[in-house]
């Protein structure tokens, strides 16, 4: 009875190595597992078919698959529509208007902004319109030094948001999808984990 | 730097940006976000002046004014340390009751700094949650 649950146990063991081992689709390879790290919740882990690829988060991502894992580690899971929006963020059409802001009104909302930001610029902008013209011309822009960065806090208020930052100048700015401008400022820094970088794979016009 | 929050006027809903009033050491002030707080908490922050003038003092004057109901502000003050960083500086200045960091952008290419020389500073005086 002893030597027959000893067999039983063993022939178990034997069935659940090879189950666990993928027996059967390349016996060779050595048995690669993701090392677990318990800061990164496991499902920022993206284990490929061959078992081999570990993508861990990164305050500045290099890869589509860098900027995926490092969303998830702060809970943010994006939907294939809001994957493609970000990469749509990078290759905006300014369409020449403010957004419309809480008061419904392009106008009033673009002179509350320059009011409260025009003194901000070397040299400032002379008027709401000069000002407007320049943050349309910052969206246009792309040069080494602009960069992209996905706003957690914009996402955790309902909506994609992919802001746009100068290392050099500074400038700083929010556009919407559809082409409006939403605020233009100067911005020292962009401190994660609120920005995460859009890494260049993801940026469709370059 | 740890700050409370002692009121919230959110300018623009849509983009966060607000006027906040902090209570640090002792002082009042009105600062500038587009990051979210909540009123009467504490929070661990960046606080730092973004230049938009600045010169050189002969005087050795510690001042801190502010606009009122406005995070326009100017410092005069110590430098007591600096961070060159391309075209870019970040001054430590010790102002009147509190040291903070100076942000400057394009400084030209004559312009130098010492450690213990004054400045005088005007621009916004901005909140950030987390570390610079």
């Amino acid at each position: 009875m002893k030597n027959l649950k000893s067999l039983f146990v063993s022939t178990i063991s034997i069935l659940f190595f090879f189950i666990i081992s993928g027996c059967g689709s390349s016996p060779n390879a050595p048995i690669l597992l993701p090392q677990f790290n318990p800061a990164i919740p496991f499902n920022a882990y993206n284990i490929a078919a061959n078992n081999t690829t570990t993508v861990a988060p990164s305050q500045r991502p290099q890869t589509k698959a860098e900027f995926l894992a490092t969303l998830t580690s702060q809970g943010i899971k994006l939907t294939d529509k809001q994957i493609s929006e970000v990469c749509q963020f990078t290759r905006l059409n300014p369409n020449g208007q403010w957004t419309p802001g809480p008061m419904n009104d392009r106008r009033k909302n673009l002179e509350g902004h320059f009011y409260k930001h025009g003194k901000e610029f070397s040299p400032p902008p002379g008027n709401p319109d000069e000002y407007l013209a320049r943050a349309i011309a910052f969206i246009k822009r792309h040069d080494i030094n602009t960069e992209f960065y996905f706003d957690c806090d914009s996402y955790q208020k309902g909506y994609v948001s992919v802001v746009k930052w100068d290392l050099k100048t500074k400038e700083f700015s929010a556009p919407r999808l559809n082409g409006d401008i939403a605020t233009y400022f100067i911005k020292f820094s962009l401190i994660y984990p609120r920005f995460i970088f859009v890494p260049k794979d993801m940026q469709t016009n370059l | 730097m740890l700050v409370k929050i002692l009121s919230i006027d959110v300018w623009d809903e849509e983009t966060g940006e607000a006027d906040i009033i902090i209570s640090v050491k002792n002082l009042k002030l009105c600062c500038f976000s587009d990051d979210s707080f909540d009123i009467e908490k504490e929070y661990d922050v960046s606080l730092s002046l973004l230049a938009s003038s600045w010169k050189i003092s002969d005087k050795k004057e510690k001042f801190f004014i502010q606009e009122p109901d406005s995070y326009r502000t100017t410092i005069g003050g110590e430098i007591l340390d600096i961070q060159i960083s391309g075209s870019d500086a970040i001054l430590t200045v010790a102002s009147d009751g509190i040291i903070i960091p100076v942000n400057i952008i394009n400084i030209p290419a004559e312009a130098s700094f010492k450690k213990e020389q004054y400045i005088i500073v005007n621009g916004r005086l901005d909140i950030m949650r987390g570390v610079q």
